[in-house]
């Protein structure tokens, strides 16, 4: 799948969206929500702990369906795709990159970069074989394409499964907070890949994150707070500094909230730096 | 090969000892199975071979006159009761339609015409019966297998002839071209010549048996133009009880009874021992089953972080199963791929073992392609479906799951 089609171009757009957890006692995570994603843009989902963003994000990638409202991907409502549809919908459209890597130990960083792949089509011809060798080296892998993962690190995982989302050429690409588990340094360093790749082939990025410096990197930025888009913002429009300001609002989390949450608990430094978890004013 | 064979591969060698223990579960079973079925069909049949082998499988009469094994090593009087069995039967006149006939039967594969009757010997002033039998040899032999049997022989069964088993030579201290006189019931004497002895390896036969020329024996009992009895043999011993009774349709005026008739109790043995061996063979089977399910589905749980991951890329349901239907096909096909190997050389060296010093087996073990095959596609059949069930959870993981917790 290309990324044909022009900027601007509406890929994504989220009518009345509702998600209510539970049966008998209901938990409604998600409230009404309404928004537009354009195509190609380089977008990052900022908000407290239980705001719902990974609900949010599972919606989006046909994980996790709906309970009332519509999701409208390139024009087609994914409510109405019966799972087969959905599993290829995933395939050919959606790039994941989680927190945690999810790659198969079993498997080489070349054969996991390959697997979405092989999923659709086993033919493992040599093109897409090159395709992910150059994959590997767009992420700075080179020489490391057939290393089993568990002796890879945490950051040149990561940088695999960003290399794996990519293989399908995916129209819209899914990160639930890629870099929670990684340094500041390393975390730079895969936001500047996404960010390339976002540049070189127009794919729409989606990214979950905590972290304010990787937020302002983005192009534009949501905050939802208790299942509402709080705020919705685009940096360059409203100015760098009033753009600061808004996410040190967005800080204000408490330190223990933010500890307890099993994605810090991978950073020691956390919380050492008082820029970490200001008190709100 | 498909992308779900790699995966199926590569779990099975990442849960390398997991993969190892039931490989060699199945590889045992399957072994054990094979070995077991061999024995146990080699044994059974030493045992039909040695009670039916060289006696007749069916016998057609006049009147009652049931098949006997005379070679039998079994103590069994019952089966022996027939070679003593008094008079009173009728004979049968104008045999040589029936010989015809049965000759021409293309499903037995030998018929031989036979006078049955007893005689009386004296020696040292004691009197013993013996069981006379007039065959014309060529027949007989098809049966009975005489020339393979004979120790000492100085001419075919013609005229006055007559070849005695070594206990009545011993009994009488009769040699070969030893004089021999025999009364038949009506107390009529005539004289024959012992032309051969011949062992049988089983006292009774070897002590009473006299086998004589038909046509003698016809003249020695008054019997011109009669026999008692047609002997038949057919390639397979078990078809006899289904060709008997088609025989008994054709020759509705005869009595006609297959050995297994008068072997009842041996065959109910038979029956009993494949049984167990069949009950046996299922437990190892059930065993093999649940230890590859039990396997696989700890391995469903192991990669269901995996399972989950492939599928929010985009895999189906049905291709998350395949992958553990795949280990079960692999695990099964492999295991009893060696199990059937191991087994057969598990056989030579029982066989090598247990044989006597000429190199002969105790007894003949049967080692089948077709066992062999049986063996493998059942275990390979059984471990398929144990995946099943593993296989079912795979696809019903919802992805979800494993990414909301992790
Ligand atoms: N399967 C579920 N059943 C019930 N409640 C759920 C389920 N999944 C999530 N929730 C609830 O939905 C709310 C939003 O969860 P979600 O994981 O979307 O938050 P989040 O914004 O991603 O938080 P975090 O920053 O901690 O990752 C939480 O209150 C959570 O308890
Ligand atoms: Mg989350």
């Amino acid at each position: 799948m290309d990324n044909a089609g022009t900027k601007n171009e509406t890929i994504i757009q989220v009518k009345h969206l509702d998600k209510v957890f539970g049966e008998e006692v209901k938990n409604q995570v998600l409230f009404d929500l309404n928004f537009e994603i354009k195509r190609g843009e380089f977008l990052s989902l900022i908000g407290p702990s239980g705001s719902g963003k990974s609900t949010l994000m599972n919606i989006l990638g046909a994980l996790e369906r709906s309970t009332a409202g519509e999701v409208i991907v390139n024009g087609k409502n994914i409510n109405n795709l019966n799972d087969k549809d959905l599993a290829e919908f995933r395939n050919q459209y959606l790039g994941f990159i989680f927190q945690f890597h999810y790659l198969f130990p079993e498997f080489t960083a070349l054969e996991n970069v390959l697997i979405p792949y092989y999923i659709k089509d086993f033919s493992r011809k040599p093109e897409i074989i090159n395709k992910a060798n150059k994959l590997l080296s767009l992420v700075e892998l080179e020489g490391f394409e057939n290393r089993k993962i568990n002796k890879l690190s945490g950051g040149q995982q990561q940088r695999v499964a960003i290399a794996r989302s990519f293989i399908n050429d995916p129209q819209i690409i899914l990160a639930d907070e890629p870099t929670g588990a990684l340094d500041t340094k390393t975390s730079r360093a895969i936001m500047t890949l996404m960010r390339k790749y976002n540049e070189e082939t127009g794919a729409t990025f989606i990214i979950v994150t905590h972290d304010r410096e990787i937020a302002s990197g983005t192009q534009r930025i949501v905050e939802l707070v208790d299942g509402k888009i709080h705020k919705d913002f685009l940096p360059s429009e409203i100015g760098e500094a009033t753009a600061w300001e808004e996410l040190e609002r967005h800080a204000c989390v408490d330190c223990d909230t933010m500890k307890q949450q099993k994605q810090v608990k991978k950073d020691e430094n956390f919380g050492k730096n008082k820029n970490d978890c200001k008190t709100c004013p | 090969m498909r992308f779900e064979l790699m995966v199926a591969i590569r779990f099975l060698k990442e849960s390398k000892t997991q993969t190892v223990l039931i490989m060699a579960g199945i590889i045992i079973g399957v072994s054990v199975q094979v070995f077991l079925s061999a024995l146990i069909g080699g044994l059974q049949t030493d045992i039909v071979n040695s009670t039916v082998g060289d006696a007749p499988h069916i016998t057609l009469s006049a009147s009652e006159n049931r098949p006997f094994s005379f070679l039998s090593e079994q103590k069994d009087t019952q089966v022996f009761s027939s070679v003593t069995q008094s008079r009173s039967r009728r004979n049968i006149v104008s045999y040589n339609e029936i010989i015809n006939t049965l000759k021409n039967d293309q499903r037995l594969s030998a018929v031989s015409a036979s006078v049955n009757q007893q005689a009386f010997v004296t020696s040292g002033g004691v009197q013993s019966t013996v069981a006379v039998r007039g065959i014309i040899l060529e027949d007989g032999d098809r049966i009975f297998r005489i020339d393979q049997r004979l120790l000492q022989e100085s001419g075919s069964l013609t005229g006055n002839n007559i070849y005695i088993g070594v206990g009545l030579s011993e009994n009488n201290g009769l040699e070969v071209n030893s004089i021999l006189e025999m009364q038949n019931s009506q107390g009529i004497s005539s004289f024959f010549r012992v032309a051969g002895i011949f062992d049988f390896e089983n006292q009774q036969a070897n002590d009473t048996i006299v086998f004589m020329n038909l046509t003698s024996a016809q003249s020695f009992f008054d019997m011109f133009g009669m026999i008692s009895q047609v002997d038949m043999q057919v390639p397979e011993v078990f078809d006899a009880q289904m060709i008997s009774e088609s025989l008994s349709v054709q020759f509705s005026d005869y009595e006609v009874i297959s050995w297994q008739e008068t072997n009842q109790q041996l065959l109910a043995a038979l029956q009993s021992q494949s049984g167990s061996s069949f009950i046996i063979q299922f437990f190892v089977i059930l065993a093999i089953t649940l230890g590859i399910a039990s396997v696989l589905a700890i391995n469903v749980v192991q990669k269901s972080k995996q399972i989950g991951i492939l599928k929010a890329m985009g895999a189906t349901g049905s291709m998350a199963s395949r992958i553990f239907i795949l280990q079960g096909v692999i695990l099964g096909f492999i295991g009893s791929l060696i199990g059937v190997v191991s087994g057969y050389f598990l056989l030579q060296g029982f066989i090598a073992g247990t044989s006597s010093v000429t190199g002969d087996p105790l007894f003949p073990i049967e080692i089948s392609a077709s066992i062999l095959l049986i063996s493998i596609m059942v275990a390979t059949t059984a471990s398929t479906i144990a995946a099943a069930i593993p296989a079912r959870k795979a696809a019903l993981l919802d992805p979800i799951e494993v990414i909301r917790n992790g």
